[in-house]
């Protein structure tokens, strides 16, 4: 009897749920439909003077404006700006003409003098910006009037431009930011005013950010290039993949930026079944990499390095474990990019070829089945950022790889601010993977040039101690060459050795994977550290 | 009674900062620190040296200790070094809606699990308790990510009631409904995890209590099986549920890091496991900090609770 009651009562209380669930899927209203865009983890300003994120960029791309922009066909066109920048024969001075009219969300009109601001504050000493670098670079910042400036720099180098396209240069409001700057003692910080509540150029204005959970926009009409199309734009943090993509497939995200390469098959399935999707699927400007610490013996010469190379089935890699969502890398640089070499040495898996050079190079196989060299053994550490599946995939195969060519391989993982702030810097490492983002120009002085290795001259990224007097006239010839044919020539060769002397292992470039609704105007990816929220102000719904 | 619970009180405080010196001590001791997320090719070690000295990385540690020391007995929980803002607004904003899940789970497990584990003792070996206990242990034994997808699976994607993640889809205005459809699945995955060992709990309490004498007495003067149940033995047998209910208390406040990242929910869970990966000291220490003094809480609690619901309990 009693039994009875409450499973009238669990009834009663099944159906109020029912009752809940029922109304809930009706009470849609008929306000503008909000774009929401699906991130996996949340953000720490929008200041983009202290970001370091990717999501960051997404959004600031929305509230914030550059003085160029790199769109989708890698090139450059001007946003902030009339035309793009004007360059002085000898290379050294930039003319910009800002457009007129452009003003910040509060009203007041952007001027040469905002640009200048962000350059002082960039170099104010003691206020810890990710990056200064772009602006160490400038010799002289003269104002000309209201919209016109001058920038000339210390020396020619070509590949300064590009930042100018990307966050960390986005303009802020002096009038606003100035009086935070001062009374922070002349820095910034992430828990400043301005993190929190930004005001910029861009064509949507910051309403609120709600921890670890979204950050809202709205339209800003007065947009210099026309009042935007959505009128509502909400980034919804979602700390897990699984999740992302259930909340894709319920609706409850529009856009999935950046999916899983394991979940693309889904997702093109989802496609497949009439779902009113599009999949992207395009190459990006990462790469992930096995460095070898040249200062080992071991891997001095480099006939191990090449073995190693050859006993690695990396095309197999990428269809078994990326599901194909990538491109065998040979160089550091894409094959999206202009300066791309395809004619350089290529390591197709061939353990045969792996066990001949490292004969030649003496390492005889002793009893254990280990190589040894002058009483040193072919024996070393692989060590990643721990929770990584597919670098500790590659782990595995390469382990298992290498050891049957006659290496013994001891994986080391550690987690990831272990991993780089200590392994790395400090330079404790045999074979360290990770990946690195790169711009789209070629240039790639901070990692193989001399000068660059951090334990010798306290700068640099040059982790693996390469040194080469070629590659060191390349890089240097790289940053001057103005013809865009010489250009080529230098990057050719400089990818020729590199694939030869192979200090890194280059595994594969990444490809991203975005999935949006089809009713979603104007949605354009860009492979670039633009990210593909760079046109933010072309995007409206379908009719 | 208040002699005592000033007694306990006094004695928190020298626990307090044990637990603080350890809690400081293990999380200084894992290598690396906030500064080594700041890597990217462009730093430069000098900015790297001088973040270090803005934050006071480059003091030896127990002077670290006692600057934090003094500034908590401030009532400051220090700055964030990650993201440079008070420890105690992070805390702060996302401490609500770890309330809301974890009390609402709670209520519900309980409110499960009490008659459940009743009715399984007083029908002992029946198909009722074999389902329920089976049930408990099925519930037990479901990791949360899995079984957190598999409702996803099921009440969102295929038949469509119930939102998948978030905890709203209304960011205008505050709608109630809403609201309540996304807490529906979180909560009962963590309700669904702790309902087992309550009900076990309370079955074996209620066991124990029906074999005893006195319900014997008042079965023989005749009375209804339910008044001897409900309003004899009941009381007794909740006692371990009290103790449990203390125990259980910093769970309240702990956050749920895997039913909170699968269900987007922006709770303290969250937060702390962000706070150890970027090696945010003073953001962990806030969170350690105030699990520690709802664990002092909660057991204080149940030994009062205990002493007011049992009369043979005294405290001198």
């Amino acid at each position: 009897m009693k039994t009875v009651k409450r499973l009238m009562v669990l009834l009663v209380l099944s159906l109020l749920v029912v009752a809940v669930t029922a109304c809930g899927g009706q009470a849609q209203k008929e306000a503008p439909k909000p774009l929401v865009w699906g991130m996996l983890s949340d953000i720490e300003t929008l200041n983009p003077i202290l970001s370091e994120s990717s999501n960051e960029t997404d959004i600031m791309n929305g509230i914030f404006s550059t003085l160029i922009k790199v769109n989708d066909k890698l090139e450059f066109v001007p946003d902030l700006l009339e035309e793009l920048p004007t360059l002085s024969p000898d290379g050294l001075t930039y003319t910009f003409k800002l457009r007129k009219g452009v003003t910040f969300h509060d009203g007041v009109e952007l001027t040469s003098e905002d640009v200048k601001f962000l350059m002082d504050m960039k170099l104010a000493e003691g206020n810890a910006v990710p990056s200064r670098d772009h602006f160490s670079k400038v010799d002289k910042f003269e104002i000309i009037d209201k919209y016109n400036f001058k920038i000339t720099l210390k020396e020619l180098d070509v590949t300064w431009l590009e930042a100018w396209a990307y966050s960390e240069n986005m303009i802020p409001p002096k009038h606003i930011l100035e009086k935070e700057f001062k009374e922070n003692g002349n820095s910034l910080t992430k828990g400043g005013n301005f993190s929190r509540k930004p005001i910029g150029t861009g064509p949507y204005q910051f309403v609120e950010w709600k921890p670890n959970e979204y950050i809202m926009l709205k339209k800003y009409d007065k947009y210099f290039k026309g009042a935007p199309k959505l009128d509502t734009i909400v980034f919804k943090v979602i700390p897990d993949t699984n999740a992302l993509l259930a909340q894709f497939k319920n609706g409850e995200i529009d856009v999935y930026d950046k999916a899983q390469p394991n979940q693309y098959k889904e997702l093109v399935a989802m496609k497949d079944k009439g779902a009113a999707i599009e999949v992207f699927k395009y190459p990006a400007f990462i790469y992930l990499h096995a460095d070898f610490n040249l200062r080992n013996p071991i891997f001095q010469d480099k006939r191990v390095r090449q073995a190693l190379n050859y006993a690695f089935p990396k095309q197999q890699f990428i269809e078994t474990v990326l599901d194909g969502i990538g491109t065998p890398a040979d160089s550091n640089i894409p094959p999206i990019s202009w300066a791309y070499n395809p004619n350089v040495r290529k390591y197709d898996y061939n353990p045969d070829k792996a066990k001949q050079l490292l004969d030649e190079a003496g390492w005889v196989v002793g009893p254990d089945g280990v190589r040894t060299k002058d009483g040193m053994k072919l024996a070393f550490k692989l060590s990643t950022n721990s929770g990584n599946k597919i670098r500790e995939k590659f782990q595995e195969i390469a382990k298992q790889e290498w050891e049957a060519i006659g290496a013994k391989v001891e994986i080391q993982n550690y987690e990831a601010a272990t991993l780089f702030g200590d392994i790395l810097e400090n330079i404790k490492f045999d074979i360290i993977i990770f990946a690195w983002v790169s711009g789209f120009d070629p240039d790639s002085k901070t990692l193989w040039h001399s000068k660059q290795i951090p334990d010798e001259t306290g700068d640099g990224q040059n982790y693996v101690g390469y040194k080469n007097p070629r590659v060191d006239e390349l890089l240097e010839a790289g940053l001057k060459e103005t013809d865009i044919e010489k250009r080529k020539k230098i990057y050719w060769e400089l990818q020729e050795i590199l694939a030869e002397e192979v200090p890194y292992m280059f595994i594969y470039y990444y490809n991203n994977i975005t999935a949006v609704p089809t009713s979603l105007v104007n949605f354009k990816v860009n492979p670039t550290q633009a990210n593909n929220t760079w046109n933010i102000w072309e995007w409206e719904w379908k009719k | 009674m208040f002699v005592y619970t000033f007694r306990r009180t006094l004695l928190a405080i020298p626990l307090l900062i044990m637990i603080s010196i350890i809690s400081f001590t293990i999380i200084n001791m894992a290598p690396g620190d906030v500064t080594s997320m700041f890597i990217n090719p462009d730093s430069d070690p000098a900015d790297i040296a001088a973040l270090r000295a803005h934050f006071g990385l480059d003091k030896p540690l127990l002077v670290r200790y006692f600057i934090w020391l003094g500034r908590v007995l401030t009532g400051d929980l220090g700055t964030s070094m990650w993201v440079g803002r008070p420890v105690l607004d992070m805390i702060m904003e996302r401490l609500p809606n770890t309330l809301i899940l974890a009390g609402v789970s709670m209520l519900l497990s309980f409110a499960v699990a009490i008659p459940f584990g009743i009715i399984s003792a007083t029908k002992r070996y029946s198909i009722f308790d074999y389902t329920s206990t089976t049930f408990a242990f099925v519930g037990l034994s479901l990791p949360n990510f899995w079984f957190g997808l598999m409702l996803i699976l099921l009440f969102s994607l295929k038949l469509g009631w119930l939102p998948s993640g978030g905890m709203r889809a209304n960011f205008d205005e505050f709608e109630l409904i809403d609201r309540l459809r996304h807490l529906i699945l979180p909560a009962i995955v963590l309700a669904t995890g702790t309902m087992a060992s309550k009900t076990r709990y309370m079955r074996s309490s209620m066991l124990e209590v029906i074999r005893q004498d006195y319900i014997r007495t008042a079965r023989s003067k005749g009375l209804s099986e339910r008044v001897v149940i409900y309003k004899h033995a009941l009381k007794n047998a909740l006692l371990p549920i009290i103790t449990l209910f203390g125990l259980l208390l910093p769970s309240l406040v702990s956050g749920a890091v895997i039913t909170e990242s699968i269900f987007s929910w922006p709770g303290i869970g969250r937060l702390v496991v962000e706070a150890i990966w970027t090696r945010d000291y003073p953001v962990i220490m806030g969170v350690n900090m105030m699990g520690a003094i709802m664990v002092i809480i909660g057991s204080l609690i149940a030994d009062i609770g205990y002493a007011l619901a049992d009369p043979r309990i005294k405290y001198n």
